[in-house]
């Protein structure tokens, strides 16, 4: 089967930014969450992969298109949210529906309609007056009602409250129990993507630290307290981060790389993405 | 496309009132007074330039980033902005020929220039012509330079080829049509360049 995204070397430069030959992969049914500090490229990385900047080189396949080769006819297959919804302000709920049903070849009013009503979008408001948090269930509610086999969400749930991202988040792990249906979703709120994604990708600074199926994340790192001489014995390079007081030491270690007779704990994958990030920054 | 006409349609209908209501005022003063013949040239113009103006809506909003989600090619956006052009300044055109007609039947027919209406027409074309594809390929911000030296440059255009224009024997001069072919292939032409610099176009 085919991936629903590929990317191989994918490299773009910006005065100040450098996405970094990433390699990242969406096996089809899966949800993928993409997580990093503002300016990790999250929002290059799903640009890209829609074509809407060009890249400078590398390879990228969304549903076994190359975005800057087909026609803009793959994307009645995607359903996308941006971080912010360019609809004209003056618009209301159901001009963008009539909007959309000359768009997408697959649109479903009645599927529209229903997720109208479960997100509480109201028909008549314009689009400048609604509130950040209805503007994007707006976006979600069009990006889940023409059939699409992906969903890209780009920070689409950070605007709204969690009663309705958990809502939101409900519907994702829905649309995702049909056949062949995946999600990229990038969010800085890395609980939600914690419950909801089955592969996490972390970028820092351009670069992909790790992309990584989330059971194995969980397993595989844990924190470590023990003294200066017991980390010694770690392997430097299954060493993550490391925090110094006068007790000892807490590390964030492999678990496979653990002395005998220590133990690690869970490590939350919140955690452990801001204490990478961090040793990102170390010189 | 018909997406991309109907959110125009949308705009022009909530956003730009003020330019349906100039559509309607203008041709009837003028229709009026055949003093205030010029006034057809305005909504010529207005119709020429909306397109920037819908553009300039569009970035406010962030539109071309969301219609670069949508199953629309970029050459397909440039395509649908440019037939929406062409059709409001023949509108334009034909609503200046009813305000002519209604002088010739009114027994003004020394107002009722052919001149004038190829100068709607030219003028009203020349300017999308010009600026579109600097629009495209620079946003909108940047083509405001742009659109200053176009305006001062048509205006002198203009008031160069006014002799054309403005004869009022009846006679049509010879180089009118020539004038209305070379607008449109000026405009065949920034459409070309619009496309292949909007493929190119990073939107951001």
């Amino acid at each position: 089967m085919v991936n629903a995204i590929e990317i191989r070397d994918l490299c773009k430069s910006y005065p100040g930014f450098t996405l970094d030959h990433l390699n990242m992969t969406l096996p089809t049914g899966y949800i993928l969450g993409l997580v990093g500090e503002n300016g990790a490229g999250k929002s290059t990385t799903i640009r890209l992969l829609l074509d809407l900047i060009r890249r400078d080189s590398g390879e990228i396949s969304v549903l076994g298109n190359d975005p800057a080769e087909s026609d803009a006819s793959w994307k009645n297959d995607i359903g996308v949210v941006l971080d912010s919804m360019g609809l004209p302000l003056t618009v209301n709920a159901v001009q963008v529906g009539k909007m959309m049903a000359d768009a997408f070849s697959r649109w479903d009013a009645e599927k529209y309609d229903y997720y109208l009503d479960r997100f509480d979008v109201p028909r008549d408001r314009r689009f400048g007056e609604m509130s950040n948090g209805t503007k994007m269930k707006l976006g979600i509610a069009i990006a889940l009602s023409h059939d699409a086999k992906l969903l890209i969400l780009d920070e689409a749930t950070n605007g709204l409250d969690p009663l309705v991202r958990d809502d939101v988040n409900e519907v994702l792990m829905e649309f995702t129990r049909e056949e062949n249906r995946s999600i990229l979703i990038s969010s800085h709120i890395v609980s939600d993507l914690e419950k909801i994604c089955d592969y996490i990708a972390f970028l820092h600074k351009g670069k992909l630290m790790l992309c990584e199926e989330k059971d194995v994340l969980s397993s595989q790192y844990g924190i470590l307290s023990c003294s200066e001489d017991v980390l010694e014995t770690v392997a430097p390079e299954a060493v993550i981060h490391v925090t110094r007081n006068t007790y000892g030491c807490r590390a964030v270690v492999r678990r496979d790389s653990i002395p005998e007779g220590h133990s690690a704990d869970p490590i939350m994958i919140e955690e452990l993405f801001v204490l990478m990030a961090k040793e990102g920054e170390q010189p | 496309m018909k997406a991309l006409f109907r959110k125009d349609i949308y705009e022009i209908t909530t956003s730009l009132k003020s330019v349906i209501l100039i559509w309607l005022i203008f041709p009837i003063v003028a229709a009026i007074n055949p003093n205030a013949s010029y006034f057809v040239l305005y909504i010529g113009l207005l119709a020429g330039t909306l397109s920037s103006t819908l553009i300039s809506y569009e970035e406010r909003e962030k539109w071309p980033l969301f219609a670069g989600t949508l199953p629309v090619s970029r050459k397909q956006i440039v395509t649908e902005r440019y037939l929406l052009t062409l059709l409001l300044v023949l509108a334009a055109t034909a609503i200046g020929g009813l305000v002519l007609l209604s002088y010739h039947l009114r027994g003004y027919s020394e107002y009722a220039s052919i001149g004038l209406l190829v100068q709607n027409f030219s003028t009203s074309l020349v300017m999308p012509s010009l600026l579109l594809p600097f629009t495209y390929r620079y946003g909108i911000e940047k083509s405001r330079y742009i659109v200053m030296f176009l305006v001062i440059g048509i205006a002198l255009g203009s008031q160069s080829l006014s002799s054309i224009f403005e004869r009022k024997d009846g006679i049509m001069d010879p180089t009118l049509p020539l004038i209305v072919i070379g607008c449109l292939v000026l405009f065949g032409l920034s459409y070309l360049f619009s496309v292949k610099w909007y493929q190119q176009h990073d939107i951001a």
